[in-house]
């Protein structure tokens, strides 16, 4: 059984067709990647996978359950959860209390709480900073207490949104290890990314996004030689050439 | 010492609390005895109000209503049918509770300013509807509490009582205020407050958890005003329910620090007495208490935004941190 199903999932703002009958399926334990362009629609596919925007139409299913038109916060209990691209840190909490709020999803006890999001912790490297203010972190670690806040609800599926934006080389590896750490664990996870070599290596399967359509949907290889993405997304160095010249 | 006030801030913030029932004991002059139950009185208030405003950052200026619904209540079940003000008290708190419900409810999806405009109106609605529903408040004269002392009728002679009342009352809702403070319902309130869409990505309700702690403000905030007309046995609509009265609320919870358990404490331990005595002793210059409360808001909010408890805490650790450097 598919862990998520999409079914031509369709939202539009105003003139623009954001969303244009999306459909594609999730296996349990998959890493799946999500690219395309600026403004191809992916962030508003994880908005209306976890129930913050309302779809216009087609349907979702989840564990083999149609949750259209579910709200986040009970997407979120389903065990469909994300982190921001813009990081949103509560900012006058302990990074340990900002992670316990999502532990507090499943669990009715601090105590309990706490020692679910001080695992959440642990995995994404955050336990030393457990009792910082949410407002000191730097960009990096901000980006691993998102990742650390959606883990805390015990997520089955993990949505994560360019994790990767902004960061170093080396912490881009460490990120890297991180989400691996986390779908072995069992978490299926679908990623949105523009770094290509981590996206790459990182995903079982890649989805293409482009004006709101899929565009492709394979394995890195298939996708790195497929004509339309790259006329659409990737490019060819005679292109960059050209656009240089 | 430092390092242990630190470590226990809230155990010496008890004590302070628990240890200001000798104050009345202390003198018997009803003078000061008057000034320490309001701030008994006003710091469970203030806290009732940060309860909700506080932690999810949300300003009612509205509170005034509550408070007279809760005075309202005691005042005209003991008056007009004789019903004990412990009763009314509860009936008070029940009543509030409703509206706000229907207030809290009716304004969930409201943002920022659009809020705070809301609950100003609210507060005008229920002022208006004590002036001119005469047949059941009594219309602006008011009404006045007869006198006969009893603990059933809570009225009594001395002044002592009162203090002990007002001081449960205080200790009650900081006990609330500490325990949800701790609890998920604290945690997911300050989300709440924060930033509502990456909260309920985690899982909060956010409705669901700001109608709770509105309805909770509103409770507590009514059984203080019963508190306070079976004490002051006179009230009044336009005093009551007035603007200076709601904004009262906010004043003691941002000097003292929103959203902080003991924050409200902190803010009328201080203002309380010191408008008080500004007002008694200086009655020729009217409204310098006023002027008074205006400056110290600005200056807290010039110098250290988040209120008087936080700044207390940033003193003792910038000393911690020299004494072992």
């Amino acid at each position: 059984m598919m862990l998520l199903r999409a079914d031509n999932i369709t939202k539009r703002f105003g003139g623009v067709q954001a969303l244009d009958h999306v459909s594609f399926e999730i296996a349990e334990g998959e890493t799946v990647g999500l690219i395309g362009p600026n403004g191809a629609g992916k962030t508003t596919l994880f908005n209306c996978i976890n129930g913050t925007l309302p779809i216009d139409s087609g349907r979702l299913y989840f564990c083999g359950n149609d949750v259209t038109g579910r709200k986040s916060y009970q997407m979120t209990a389903l065990g469909i959860c994300r982190s921001y691209q813009v990081v949103k840190p509560f900012r006058r909490m302990t990074v340990l209390q900002n992670a316990t709020v999502g532990a507090f999803c499943r669990e009715k006890s601090r105590k309990a709480a706490e020692n679910t999001a001080l695992e959440a912790l642990r995995t994404v490297g955050l336990y030393e900073k457990r009792d910082e203010q949410g407002a000191v972190l730097n960009l990096g670690e901000s980006k691993r207490l998102e990742i650390a806040k959606a883990l805390s609800t015990r997520p089955k599926l993990l949505l994560l949104d360019e994790v990767m934006a902004g960061l170093l080389p080396a912490e881009v590896k460490a990120m890297s290890a991180i989400i691996k750490g986390i779908n072995r664990a069992g978490v299926t996870v679908i990623l949105i990314e523009h770094n290509m070599e981590a996206v790459m290596t990182l995903s079982d399967r890649i989805i293409v996004l482009n004006f709101g359509k899929k565009l492709a949907e394979g394995t890195a290889a298939d996708i790195a030689a497929d004509k339309a993405v790259i006329d659409a997304y990737l490019g060819t160095e005679e292109e960059e050439n050209h656009a240089y010249n | 010492m430092i390092k242990t006030f630190l470590k226990r801030q809230n155990a010496v913030l008890w004590i302070i609390a628990v240890a200001s029932i000798a104050l009345p004991l202390l003198t018997d002059n009803r003078y000061y005895q008057d000034i320490i139950i309001m701030t008994f009185l006003w710091t469970g208030l203030a806290a009732s109000w940060n309860l909700y405003s506080g932690y999810c950052a949300r300003l009612s200026i509205g509170h005034a209503a509550f408070l007279g619904i809760g005075a309202y209540a005691a005042a005209l079940l003991y008056t007009n049918y004789g019903i004990s003000p412990w009763v009314g008290m509860i009936a008070g708190g029940l009543l509030a509770g409703l509206v706000a419900l229907v207030i809290g409810g009716s304004t969930l999806r409201l943002k920022g300013t659009f809020f705070v405009l809301a609950t100003i109106a609210f507060a005008k609605i229920a002022e208006t509807f004590a002036i001119t529903a005469k047949w059941i408040t009594g219309g602006s004269l008011g009404v006045l509490i007869p006198y006969a002392p009893g603990f059933i009728n809570m009225t009594w002679q001395s002044k002592i009582p009162y203090a002990v009342l007002a001081w449960v009352y205080m200790l009650a809702i900081l006990a609330v205020c500490v325990k949800v403070e701790h609890s998920r319902l604290g945690y997911f309130l300050r989300a709440v407050g924060e930033d509502r869409e990456a909260a309920e990505n985690l899982g909060v309700n956010a409705s669901k958890i700001m109608l709770t702690a509105f309805v909770m403000s509103a409770v507590f905030t009514a059984f203080g005003g019963s508190i306070m007309a079976m004490y002051v046995m006179y009230i009044e609509p336009t005093s009551l329910m007035s603007m200076t009265n709601s904004v009262q609320f906010i004043l003691l919870a941002i000097a003292g620090g929103l959203g902080t358990a003991f924050g409200p404490l902190a803010g009328a331990y201080v203002l309380v007495p010191l408008t008080n005595l500004m007002r008694g002793n200086f009655p020729s210059v009217s409204g310098l208490h006023g002027l008074l409360l205006g400056l110290i808001l600005i200056a807290v909010l010039l110098y250290r935004s988040s209120g008087i408890l936080p700044a207390l805490k940033g003193f003792f650790e910038k000393r911690r941190k020299g004494d072992m450097g």
